[in-house]
């Protein structure tokens, strides 16, 4: 929980005001793929301790993989926003769509496990992402 | 609930807040377009690793007779 709430509104500092929408979608980009890659990693070191089975582990795997794949959309687009002189929308636009992409309910299938205390650690992770997303959103107000 | 597992938690969750405030720390003296290369390589780099923890979790594949 504390993390979503950081991660969001680190992203929100980023764009306070939101003069630079390409500067600070581009932090969250990169934001979001550390989270991407802490995501990863606990993710492993659950099945480490034995936590998470293998399969339930390759499946959360699978949707971070997912949201890392929809983050890299996200920087194509936000790099055609900007080449494409920075146009009201675009990069609200981009956003949008890797909201989306992250709330595809199949995907989201994916990261359930069977315990429950792993349960909440990958819940957090991955919210950590949506929130950022979301809150860059918010915080582009349009741009 | 185990106090070691409780622990570990803690130490990923505090772990994953520094990485990000070393990540925005890190972009700030950067332009726009270096931070979306640097963003673009974070991608790849979790490409590579999500491909190592894949192939480290799946069973390997009986020998062919």
């Amino acid at each position: 929980m504390k993390l979503k709430l950081f991660l969001a509104i680190a992203v929100l500092a980023l764009c306070t005001g939101c003069k630079d929408p390409y500067g600070a979608t581009a932090k969250a980009s990169s934001a979001i793929g550390e989270s991407i890659s802490q995501g990863m990693n606990t993710t492993s070191q659950l099945v480490s301790q034995g936590t998470i089975t293998s399969t339930e582990a390759l499946n959360v795997l699978g949707y971070l993989e997912y949201a890392n794949k929809a983050n890299e959309a996200f920087d194509t687009c936000i790099s055609a926003a900007h080449t494409g002189g920075n146009k009201p929308g675009t990069y609200t636009a981009c956003a949008e769509a890797f909201n989306q992409n992250l709330n595809n309910p199949a995907q989201l299938a994916l990261i359930k496990v069977g315990n429950t205390t792993a349960s909440q650690t990958i819940t957090t992770v991955v919210d950590a992402i949506s929130a950022g997303v979301s809150t860059i959103e918010s915080a582009l107000g349009g741009a | 609930m185990n106090i070691n597992i409780i622990t570990n938690l803690v130490l990923q969750a505090l772990s994953a807040v520094l990485n990000v405030i070393a990540e925005i720390k890190a972009s700030s003296g950067l332009t726009s377009d270096q931070i979306l290369a640097h963003a673009q390589s974070l991608n790849a780099t979790n490409d590579q690793l999500y491909a190592t923890l894949v192939a480290a979790l799946k069973p390997p594949t009986p020998p062919t007779a």
